[in-house]
């Protein structure tokens, strides 16, 4: 398939990762992309829906947990009642650092600028939202019971991750999610009522990236290649929809967004222009990292749309 | 900027594909190569060159019988005519028929009606003219031309004469009949071979040599004389310059080729031991229009040929990532391994893209596998250099996220698929090759 455009709204921001003026610098930028939201605890839930008519909510608030020090907490909910509830994913607040937030209709990804993760593992990133279906869909009304429907037929579909591995005082590991491999261990990922998310031991059951990738790269038997990315004679690499998948299905893709077969720099741009349609899109990245494990190679982006797609005349190139 | 870096997920049609056709490589090597021969020809592959297969034997001198000079000769004896006589008469035989010498001085060379299984040549004044004379009486049974060359080896010891038979029509079709004029006993002609070529894409081609050899044990060929079983053997060559070379080990095969590519693959299960039957890739890929194709097109080659010019474990079609026994290139030129395992590593490695999930496959809500684009990546040399690129896609084929069994079946943009390599999901991201099962 094509990639997933909403043709909505795209807003990107670099915010102050201030506890005290974080919550309203994220609920203007998700405004602009067009959420709702309303007061939940100390900070706000948000309604988004996505073009195919998919809702979710997400609620960002200060939990003052004194087991995630100075973390807000992420979570995805259900968009009916009895609003079934994704993983609680913190994000680390620190005056003296920023955050890039890029937000469309209905997904978020939010992340420290240049890091993927630190040697202390707090939580630098966090992100989620609804893909685009793939097959036959049926959207559940936002805060109506589901109603059953036949196994390929999606009436609800969402995700959410980050490098949170929900261990009180962080652990001793972050939790590999988009930001630092095609594979999020740790997530939430909704489909008809049911949660397929968890805590991942193996690739096979993780929520993956349908990146482009060589077989034998994998399991440590490659570990070497691709320092360059996996690209054409002339250097291009291949740009391809970012398919996800859990346990071996795939489930659709994520709006406004594409993979790239090389590794780029966090938050490089990249201008993409397709002959066929003259048509000019620009984009940023957002993941910078390796497969599963540090072993399965680092020959994938994941860039997130910041303009277009337009078409242009007279381009020269 | 990039410029059209997106993924098509279409396959890539030739439009001259054969299907899936079947050859054996039973007892006769010569049949199996004429069937592929014919095969590659309705792929669109046109013979541009044969040559005959050549058969080289050697009689000590002495052996030939010289005539007394004068005599009335008589009539041959129902034993001379039986051919129950002693090895003193010469015989020699090329298939089912036996030659035998006989002095013109002391017999006539009839039996009578029924008993005379010989073809009889004169015992000239010579033994040389004796040689000769055979030489004639071969090459009158229009199969092959045969030549005598003078004494070699020690001439105080008597010498040999060589004989060369050449068969009339190239190039391997009479390989099968056994040769006894001399030693090596039970010797055939051999190498003989047709080189067939591909049409050309954007002017680069391939070609085929199919050719019938006996290699030795210790890495080498056997010239014309060797004794043991001929196999068949290709060698592809590109135009742009490079080779790969592998003999064929007898079975059952399928066969799947079209303008620019072809693939044998065993009909049997996936092989795991050496000398076994095995498969053989082959392809030029089309240089992707626009600016990726900055490097022209590219050849690839993959089989099984472990450096000893014996078969290696057929790892073709049980991964869709190779490292040993392949040649290919950029810009048409194909540098090969030298058919040693393991000279070409980690990112020299050729391998199909995919995407998929490592330990099993990933489908559908419906329980589909995705079908996706059969790129594949090249090293510009497998033996040394910077890392493989993508080269473009495979022609008739495309790979699936499942793990299909070989030789499964599915159909596909309303045609009809084969799968005939495979990755094994245990360490590997699951996926599948498949080839395009109908003709067209």
């Amino acid at each position: 398939m094509g990639l997933a455009y909403t043709d909505l709204p795209i807003v990107m921001e670099t915010v102050s990762a201030n506890p005290a003026t974080f919550l309203d610098a994220l609920r203007s930028i998700l405004t602009a992309a067009g959420w709702t939201s309303a007061a939940y605890l100390t900070g706000y839930v948000y309604a988004c829906l996505s073009p195919q008519g998919f809702a979710v909510q997400l609620r960002v608030w200060d939990p003052a947990d004194s087991n995630f020090d100075d973390c807000f907490a992420f979570q995805w909910v259900s968009s009916y009642d009895p609003y079934p509830e994704g993983l609680i994913h913190h994000l680390r607040m620190d005056a003296a650092l920023t955050y890039f937030v890029w937000a469309n209709c209905c997904s978020l990804f939010i992340a420290r600028p240049g890091i993927t993760h630190t040697g202390d593992f707090l939580p630098w990133s966090v992100f989620g939202g609804v893909p685009h279906a793939a097959g036959l869909t049926e959207p559940t009304p936002q805060c109506e019971a589901q109603s059953p429907a036949a196994p390929e037929v999606t009436t609800e579909l969402w995700f959410s991750s980050g490098s949170d591995n929900g261990v009180a005082g962080f652990g001793s590991s972050h939790s590999q999610n988009f930001r630092s491999s095609s594979f999020c261990q740790r997530f939430s990922f909704f489909r008809n009522g049911m949660n397929l998310g968890g805590d991942a031991v193996n690739e096979g059951a993780a929520l993956q990236l349908g990146v482009i990738r060589p077989p034998g790269y994998l399991n440590n038997k490659r570990p070497s290649g691709f320092e360059s990315g996996i690209l054409w004679v002339d250097s291009t690499p291949m740009a391809s929809d970012p398919l996800i998948s859990v346990a071996g299905i795939w489930y659709g893709q994520l709006y406004d967004a594409c993979c790239l077969s090389k590794p780029m720099a966090l938050e490089a741009t990249e201008q993409i222009f397709e002959t066929d349609g003259d048509i000019l899109t620009d984009w940023v990245n957002y993941m910078n990292g390796v497969g599963f494990t540090a072993a399965d190679g680092r020959f994938s982006s994941l860039l997130l749309l910041t303009g277009g797609p337009t078409v242009v005349e007279n381009i020269a190139y | 900027m990039l410029i059209d870096p997106f993924y098509i997920p279409d396959a890539k049609y030739s439009g001259t594909s054969t299907g899936v056709r079947t050859f054996e490589y039973g007892s006769s090597y010569v049949n199996a190569g004429v069937s592929l021969v014919s095969l590659l020809m309705a792929a669109g592959w046109s013979v541009v060159d044969s040559f005959p297969s050549v058969a080289i034997q050697r009689r000590p001198a002495y052996y030939f019988q010289t005539n007394i000079g004068a005599g009335t000769p008589g009539e041959m004896s129902p034993v001379q005519c039986a051919n129950t006589m002693g090895a003193s008469w010469r015989r020699a035989s090329v298939g089912s028929l036996i030659y035998n010498s006989y002095d013109p001085y002391i017999h006539t060379p009839t039996c009578p009606a029924g008993t005379n299984v010989m073809r009889w040549f004169e015992a000239g004044e010579t033994t040389l003219d004796t040689a000769n004379n055979l030489a004639d009486k071969i090459t009158e049974g229009g199969v092959f031309s045969v030549s005598v060359s003078g004494i070699i080896g020690d001439p105080s010891a008597g010498g040999s004469y060589e004989f060369t038979l050449i068969p009339n029509v190239p190039a391997f079709e009479f390989d099968e009949i056994p040769i006894g004029i001399g030693s090596p006993v039970g010797s055939t002609s051999l190498r003989g071979y047709y080189t067939l070529r591909s049409p050309s894409l954007n002017d680069i081609y391939l070609e085929c040599k199919v050719e019938t050899r006996i290699t030795n044990n210790s890495g080498g060929f056997f010239a014309y004389d060797g004794v043991g079983t001929p196999k068949l053997c290709l060698t592809i060559t590109s135009s742009a310059g490079g080779s790969y070379y592998m003999p064929l080990m007898p079975g059952s095969y399928y066969f799947c080729g079209c303008n620019y590519q072809f693939a044998i693959w065993p009909q049997a299960g996936q092989v795991a031991s050496r000398n076994a039957n095995t498969s053989m890739f082959v392809s030029l890929i089309e240089a992707p229009d626009g600016w990726h194709g900055a490097g022209g097109n590219c050849p690839f080659v993959v089989g099984a040929n472990n450096g000893d010019l014996n078969i290696y474990a057929d790892h073709f079609r049980t991964q869709l990532h190779w490292s040993q026994s392949l040649a290919c290139g950029h810009s048409g030129v194909m540098d090969d391994t030298q058919y040693l395992k393991g000279t070409c590593d980690g990112y020299q490695t050729v391998a199909m893209l995919v995407r998929g999930t490592k330990g099993r496959p990933t489908v559908s809500l419906a329980g589909q596998p995705l079908v996706q684009a059969p790129y594949i990546v090249l090293p510009a040399n497998p033996t040394a250099g910077p890392e493989a690129e993508i080269a473009g896609k495979l022609w008739d084929i495309v790979t699936t996220s499942g793990n299909a069994e070989i030789g499964a079946s599915m159909m596909h943009d309303g045609r009809r698929w084969e799968c005939f390599s495979t990755t094994r999901p245990t360490g590997d991201v699951g996926c599948d090759m498949w080839m395009l099962k109908s003709a067209g």
